[in-house]
């Protein structure tokens, strides 16, 4: 196998050297560094949101939470990411043109100009910063795992680690978001393929998809209901993944600079539509995965049934494009993130445009490095910690969507109220404070407390209006 | 008139979306009805993907259209 993997890998590396090259940008400024000319197409738009939101959460992460926690994981993330698309045609088309009609160059930016003050931005900025980085480290440190435990005599984990953030910033270094967004196309068709021919395969082992359903059913049935067998997808559970899966499009920043620089509304319409439909496509592989993992490897480690579905119950030739499928779609959810940030914090930068890129540039370097110090330190549930970094942002929601759609600058009732609902967040995950008040969880409390915060400022706006 | 239909695009999301946290879709325990041997939560989570998408079609067409649409 290694043989194979050199040699895709070596084809692989190839083309991205060529599209970071093609894509190279000499006199850079924010509008063609960050903003990569600001005029993507629908093609272009599709692969790269798509690549930028399926992570190595949905190449490792979701079989192996179809295998431990069921088909709840379906609802989880297949029917959240369809209802994502309608609020993304309905309220997206919005935020972008509200975004475009001023100068946008990140959403921190945006927002400091909305609410008339830094404050708002700068609270953005650190929840974007706060729950992006765990998130880049988590994927990092997936994947350096898992090529570390497929060659063990070729690098230690750091060491894989170490070279796929210097991919990373190489590439974006040479052609910022363009390179990003076109190395990101080509790693968005490397990992629906992938995925594909996987699935295909393990589903194929039981020989259709009823009689793969029948023997997982013999197996475990509770795996084929909710709240599966560790009780894990509770009503609660999936209300806290729809609204922080809804809001994604506004509150990550490198999928919120996509939807705003895509060349039309109509260009938009049609990414959204294309993005509902590759998500479904996406996932449902992955479950196939996880069953086989459910029936063949139920009490196997992660790293173990990972192994097995994509590398050694592989013919070599699939199993050198999974790892290929895998580092792809590592790289290309998080050089968007680690590049987003930078382009957050030009937006609150008010120097001259060349200083300011420069202080982003040294930014993003420094970005990479701590989330590749992080990756060695943090855990490996990925979708659970990639589920954290979504409602973490998800606190973001009612900030961006007041801020941009509000006709009058909003005061600082919802920056505070965002603040302090970030700070109980990350006290929460860090066990200071507890994960839940009676039966209800934390994210619940905090997105009612926003909620209310909102409705407060709704309606104070709306008498200033009368007064006026 | 666009923008009056519109609202019942928004109406049947709300209510898709209000519904699918309800044994609707989520039955706890529950395996049947299958259709084609897959169980209930999977092929109506599938069938609601398909809702939402065809939903988000006919919402892109009913918008207003601004001035960059083309």
């Amino acid at each position: 196998m290694i043989t194979s993997f050199i040699i895709a890998g070596s084809i692989y590396l190839t083309i991205l050297i060529y599209l970071a090259q093609r894509s190279r940008v000499k006199e850079k400024t924010t509008s063609n560094y960050l903003m990569g000319g600001g005029n993507l197409g629908l093609v272009l738009g599709l692969f790269t949101t798509a690549a930028t939101i399926f992570s190595a959460f949905t190449v490792i992460g979701m079989p192996d939470f179809f295998r431990t926690h069921g088909i709840g994981a379906w609802i989880f993330l297949a029917v959240a990411d369809a209802m994502m698309v309608y609020v993304l045609i309905r309220v997206g088309v919005v935020v972008r043109r509200k975004a475009r009609s001023s100068d946008y160059k990140g959403m921190a930016g945006l927002l400091m100009n909305a609410y008339g003050y830094k404050f708002a931005g700068i609270v953005a900025f650190i929840g974007v910063v706060t729950f992006l980085i765990p998130y880049i480290s988590v994927q990092i440190r997936g994947v350096s795992i898992f090529l570390n435990a497929a060659f063990p005599d070729a690098l230690p984990v750091w060491g894989w680690g170490t070279l796929i953030v210097a991919i990373m910033i190489i590439y974006s270094e040479v052609g910022g978001l363009r390179a990003i967004m076109y190395n990101d196309t080509l790693q968005g068709i490397i990992l629906f393929i992938v995925i594909w021919v996987i699935g295909w395969n393990c589903m194929r082992e039981f020989g259709s998809v009823s009689a793969m359903f029948a023997k997982v059913e013999a197996t475990k049935a509770a795996l084929l209901s909710v709240p599966g067998p560790n009780g894990l997808f509770t009503t609660q559970f999936f209300i806290i993944s729809a609204i922080s899966i809804v809001l994604l499009p506004f509150t990550q920043p490198q999928i919120s600079t996509r939807v705003i620089i895509m060349k039309s509304t109509s260009a938009l319409r049609k990414m959204a539509i294309g993005l509902g439909i590759f998500a479904t496509l996406v996932i449902l592989p992955t479950m196939f995965m996880g069953m086989y993992g459910a029936v063949l490897y139920p009490d196997s480690t992660v790293q173990e049934f990972i192994g097995h579905v994509l590398l050694y119950d592989q013919a070599p030739a699939i199993a050198a494009l999974g790892l290929i499928g895998l580092i792809a779609a590592a790289i290309s959810t998080s050089d968007s993130q680690i590049f987003a940030l930078g382009t957050e914090l030009r937006s609150l930068l008010t120097t001259d445009d060349k200083k300011a890129l420069f202080i982003t540039r040294i930014f993003i370097f420094v970005v990479g490095i701590v989330a590749l110090l992080f990756s060695i330190l943090s855990s490996e549930h990925l979708v659970l910690l990639a589920r954290t970094s979504f409602a973490g942002t998800a606190l973001l929601g009612p900030l961006i969507l007041v801020g941009i759609l509000s006709k009058k600058k909003p005061g600082l009732l919802i920056p505070i109220c965002t603040l302090v609902a970030l700070v109980v967040f990350v006290l929460s995950n860090a066990g200071v404070l507890p994960e839940r008040y009676g039966p209800i969880e934390i994210e619940i409390c905090l997105f009612a407390f926003l909620l209310l915060a909102t409705g407060i400022e709704l309606l104070r706006l709306n008498a200033q209006k009368e007064v006026s | 008139m666009k923008i009056k239909k519109i609202w019942w695009t928004d109406a049947i999301f709300i209510i898709m979306t209000l519904a699918s946290f309800t044994c609707v879709l989520i039955p706890a325990g529950e395996l049947n009805p299958k259709l084609a041997g897959i169980p209930y939560s999977v092929w109506v989570g599938l069938v609601y993907c398909i809702l939402y998408v065809l939903l988000a079609y006919i919402a892109s067409n009913l918008q207003e259209e601004g001035p960059d649409d083309h």
